[in-house]
């Protein structure tokens, strides 16, 4: 099966000092790949230009063989709406909106009607074990239901490929364990593909393979 | 166990925090808001400092005169071996222009003289001041005809009472000037030396609230950084008082500093910003200097308040390190954050109600809605928002609304500033219309009757006789104002006299006997203020003279006069239709005596007659036939205005201006430093036309909600003062322009706040 992700020569500047400086990298279907290094190394700036966030100054990405760089700003947004999900180390949920319409949100963009994407959402909501919480808001719940609900904002319109920024660099240890292993879990239920980035080797360890940054160079590939 | 430390903690705090990098731009804000604030806070003490200067002036003196004729003294000139001074001086009117015209006979140079005049014009001769030197040259020959014959000095500016002051020293004769007023002795100041701060202090009170809005915006800006650095200080054991101090200073100096370059750019800022010809005049007269200590005291002012909101900042930043509770944002959730506009609102219906003139209470309404508008917007916002959001439309309307109704506070933080100009300028718009009219008590007597198309009057005193060819015999008696226009006056220029022609015999007619001291026929009639007692039943005013005396009728020279009692029989009035009069006789052109007299001439006595409704309604409608039918206009009211208090008027809506442009720049910054909140959308593939249309429809319904609620407060406003007044509005189109301004400026401040917070590397 090919690869539903591929990075060719990717190389991004930030001034004169190389984020990203010659990375290759493919991802599969329904595979999990750790990201990890230093901090400084290249790790986020990577992860946004693989998802579109960011063009790379040279080099290329491919969605399904189909290079993200050539995308009209529209086109990138359809595909990250479609496509692509996202969890970031504070969840960067909407603080005025209800986690159920947080959730719902991926959907909404996508046209579905509100109800149909509340209820969708409220089974994401209740498959991660923050079912009861759907009503509350940001600021009423903890860190670990936060991260919680910002896997199931991810998950919920059944993306290709999730891209995870540290999602568990602000929960203790045993939040850690249980958001990321349902991360994984969910995921591979989906039969998404992650793209994990973290500082922390023990997470990446659990990962199908992982990629070591450092300097923006691929020092230890999988 | 307390700290110790080698320097002064909050100097040193405050300056490193000052000199970062990342404090550069909100430096530069803060100075900015000092700029603006001490600006606005000099140009109204300067102002206020100009109408003394202006009182100082030859044209704002008043004359001083020896004992009158008949009181002591003896008539001016009557003694040839002493060398007097002769002065009479009248105002006319001219296209709504007040032109002062001073005659003065002083034959042998020895003035007195008033400061800026050396020497008194000769017979022939005239000194006239640049305003009206300018007007003569620009106007129809009609008002050059006054002056023709004369040869015309233009008076020094410095030495006139304001640039727009129409004045002119006309040399006369002693012949020709008459023997009705004492000698001229010397000048004396026009008014109280503090009467400029009346306004000045009325000017300021209007600039707190904008003022303090926008050094409180700007005094938060930064604030999250700030509360954070304060709180690790806290923590590592930097004394409370340090830190507020640190946080006073921090936030004082920039502001301090834009205040002090304000006070010393001043100077240099007054002969070009405050000479702007504005509808042909000017704004100030003379510079608007404010005196070094004044200014000093500003700069204080300006900082000290700057420093106690950046004090309140570290002082919340102390709390929360401390753990006594967490620091959170005050959220709008309580109704009592509309108390002071609820009030407002309660005490204008109880003004209404109580239809007093000048009634605090409407004052107190108006300074209440002024300052509760921002926090009533943002609660009434919140809840509109939390029940539109119930609304399914899409996802940019549930975030927009679910924003509005978490944060109002920010959402309606330009908006509440916008929505205070838009109401200061429709409550201005009652007001200087009603300004712009004559205070006669029998005006809102005769419009509380119904005859409103009443108000009238004469450019000038001799274009009367061209108005009024042959009046019907019930105006000889009972017209109360008549409409008169020069022949080459704009009809949609509102008269401002009201005159009633007569002579001796239509007065004999009138009262129906002969009048004693009448034979040279030189009488006229002009009310007097009311007496107490207003409104007194009719039958009491039938055929008697009322408390005030009877007609009191005087010769031209003065030397005659007589009190009259109205004759029953003539004057007979049904119930209920006593009015009060208003009338004024001129002399006809043609009268043989008016070489004699010199000018018309006037004189005032009250009179209160019994009005027969039937010859009312002949005067009313020959009136109302003879005369163009007018409207007030605003073109005129707005140009009436400038003359007078429009100046301050202007200055503080300018003021207010600027402050809420300042202020929707600091918002617009402030929303710079929130890009994250929109990065996390785009990355779920919200495009970003989406994210300008969740902005947008922000800053729509709060600028709505606000120009709304505005509004409708100075529509408030407007219905009480003019219910007040006895007048009614002449146009909603200022409303309009203020509404339709106010909400640009909310949404061109939505529009540059998406394009900061939407510019971001990711593209």
């Amino acid at each position: 099966m090919p690869p539903v992700l591929r990075a060719r020569a990717l190389h991004l500047s930030y001034g004169p000092a190389a984020a990203v400086a010659g990375v290759d990298l493919s991802v599969d279907p329904g595979e999990v790949v750790g990201v990890v290094g230093a901090s400084g190394s290249g790790k986020t700036t990577l992860l946004h230009c693989l998802s579109g966030l960011l063009l790379a100054d040279s080099g290329s990405v491919l969605f399904r063989d189909r290079p993200v760089e050539t995308m009209t700003v529209r086109q990138r947004d359809e595909l990250r709406r479609s496509h692509f999900g996202f969890v970031f180390q504070f969840g960067d949920l909407v603080p005025e909106l209800t986690l159920l319409e947080n959730v719902s949100l991926p959907l909404r963009l996508q046209g579905t009607r509100a109800a149909e994407a509340r209820r969708r959402a409220g089974e994401q909501l209740e498959a991660l074990g923050v079912g009861g919480l759907g009503r509350r808001t940001v600021g009423e719940v903890s860190g670990g239901e936060l991260q919680r609900a910002a896997i199931a904002r991810a998950l919920v319109h059944r993306p290709d490929v999730v891209f995870a920024d540290e999602p568990t660099g602000a929960l203790d240890d045993r939040n850690s364990e249980v958001v990321f292993g349902l991360l994984l879990e969910r995921a591979r239920e989906h039969g998404a593909a992650v793209v994990l980035v973290t500082h922390d080797r023990h997470l990446a360890a659990r990962t199908d393979r992982t990629v070591v940054l450092a300097a923006g160079r691929v020092v230890e590939p999988a | 166990m307390r700290p110790t430390t080698t320097v002064p903690a909050a100097p040193a705090v405050a300056w490193r925090a000052l000199l970062s990098r990342q404090a550069r731009r909100r430096v530069v804000l803060l100075a900015l808001a000092g700029v603006v604030a001490a600006l606005g806070v000099l140009a109204a003490v300067g102002a206020a400092e100009v109408k003394g200067r202006e009182n100082a002036r030859s044209g704002a003196v008043e004359p001083l005169f020896g004992p009158q004729p008949g009181y002591g003294g003896v008539p001016v000139f009557s003694r040839p071996d002493v060398p007097e001074t002769g002065w009479s001086q009248l105002e006319h009117r001219y296209r709504g222009h007040i032109v002062k015209i001073v005659r003065v006979a002083d034959p042998h140079d020895r003035g007195p003289f008033p400061p800026g005049v050396t020497a008194w014009p000769r017979p022939g001769q005239a000194l006239v001041s640049p305003a009206l030197d300018r007007l003569i040259r620009s106007a129809p020959a009609s008002l050059g005809q006054w002056f023709a014959g004369t040869d015309a000095e233009v008076l020094p500016a410095a030495a006139v009472g304001s640039a727009g002051q129409l004045i002119a020293y006309l040399g006369v004769t002693p012949e020709e000037l008459g023997t009705l007023q004492g000698p001229l002795t010397g000048f004396g100041s026009a008014g109280r030396s503090g009467s400029g701060w009346y306004p000045a202090l009325g000017s300021m009170l209007f600039l707190v609230m904008p003022a303090f809005a926008l050094v409180l915006t700007a005094s938060r800006f930064g604030r999250q950084v700030r509360t954070t650095r304060y709180r690790a200080l806290r923590l590592l054991g930097l004394p409370a008082a340090h830190a507020r101090a640190a946080g006073a200073l921090e936030t004082a100096a920039p502001v301090a500093a834009g205040a002090l370059a304000a006070a010393l750019a001043w100077p240099f800022l007054l002969p070009e910003m405050f000479a702007l010809p504005l509808t042909g005049r000017w704004l100030f007269g003379a510079d608007l200097r404010v005196p070094a200590g004044r200014s000093a005291l500003i700069v204080l002012g300006v900082a000290v308040l700057a420093g106690a909101l950046g004090a309140a900042t570290a002082s919340g930043s102390d709390r929360a390190s401390r753990g006594v509770r967490l620091l959170r944002p005050v959220r709008l959730t309580s109704p009592w954050v509309a108390l002071l506009f609820g009030a407002g609102l309660l005490l204008l219906a109880v003004a209404y109600s109580r239809h007093k003139p000048r009634d605090p209470l409407l004052w107190a309404a108006i300074v209440l809605l002024g300052a509760g508008l921002p926090s009533a917007a943002a609660w009434v916002g919140q809840q509109l928002a939390r029940l539109l959001g119930r609304v399914e439309a899409g996802v940019v309307w549930l975030l927009a609304m679910r924003r509005l109704a978490a944060d109002p506070q920010s959402r309606f933080r330009v908006a509440g500033m916008v929505g205070i100009a838009v109401f200061a300028v429709g409550a201005a718009q009652p007001v200087s219309q009603v300004m712009a009219q004559p205070h006669l008590p029998w005006v809102a007597q005769a419009r509380a009757a119904g005859h409103t198309d009443l108000l009238a009057g004469a450019e000038t005193l001799e274009v009367v006789p061209l108005r009024l060819a042959d009046p019907p015999a019930a105006v000889h008696a009972l017209v109360p104002a008549v409409a008169l226009w020069s022949p080459d006056q704009d009809r949609a220029v509102r008269p401002a006299h009201a005159a009633l022609v007569a002579d001796c015999r239509r007065l004999e007619e009138l009262f129906a006997r002969p009048l004693p001291d009448c034979a040279g026929g030189r009488m006229m009639l002009r009310a007097a203020p009311l007496p107490a007692g207003d409104g007194q039943p009719a039958a009491q005013a039938q055929g008697r003279p009322d408390a005030g005396g009877g007609l009191l009728l005087r010769s031209a020279d003065r030397t005659r006069q007589t009190s009259v009692a109205p004759v029953a029989t003539t004057l007979d009035l049904p119930a209920d239709q006593d009015t009060p009069v208003w009338a004024v006789m001129v002399l006809p052109p043609d009268d043989p005596a008016l070489a004699e007299l010199g000018d018309p001439f006037q004189t005032a006595a009250y009179m209160r007659i019994a009005v027969d409704a039937a010859a009312w309604e002949e005067a009313r409608t020959w009136v109302v036939s003879s005369s163009p039918a007018y409207r007030l206009e605003n073109s005129y009211q707005l140009s009436g205005v400038l003359d007078s208090t429009g100046s301050w008027v202007l200055l503080g809506l300018t003021a207010s201006a600027a402050v809420t442009v300042l202020g929707a720049l600091l918002a617009v910054a402030e929303d710079g430093g929130r890009r994250r909140e929109w990065f996390a959308l785009r990355a779920l593939g919200m495009a970003r036309g989406r994210l300008t249309a969740v902005q947008f429809t922000e800053a729509l319904v709060a600028a709505a909600l606000t120009v709304a609620l505005a509004t409708l407060a100075s529509t408030g406003v407007t219905v009480t003062y003019l219910r007040i007044n006895e007048d009614r509005l002449d146009s909603g189109l200022p409303y309009l322009l203020a509404a339709g301004a106010g909400m640009s400026v909310v949404v061109l401040a939505a529009a540059a706040s998406s394009w900061a917070t939407l510019r971001t590397p990711y593209r």
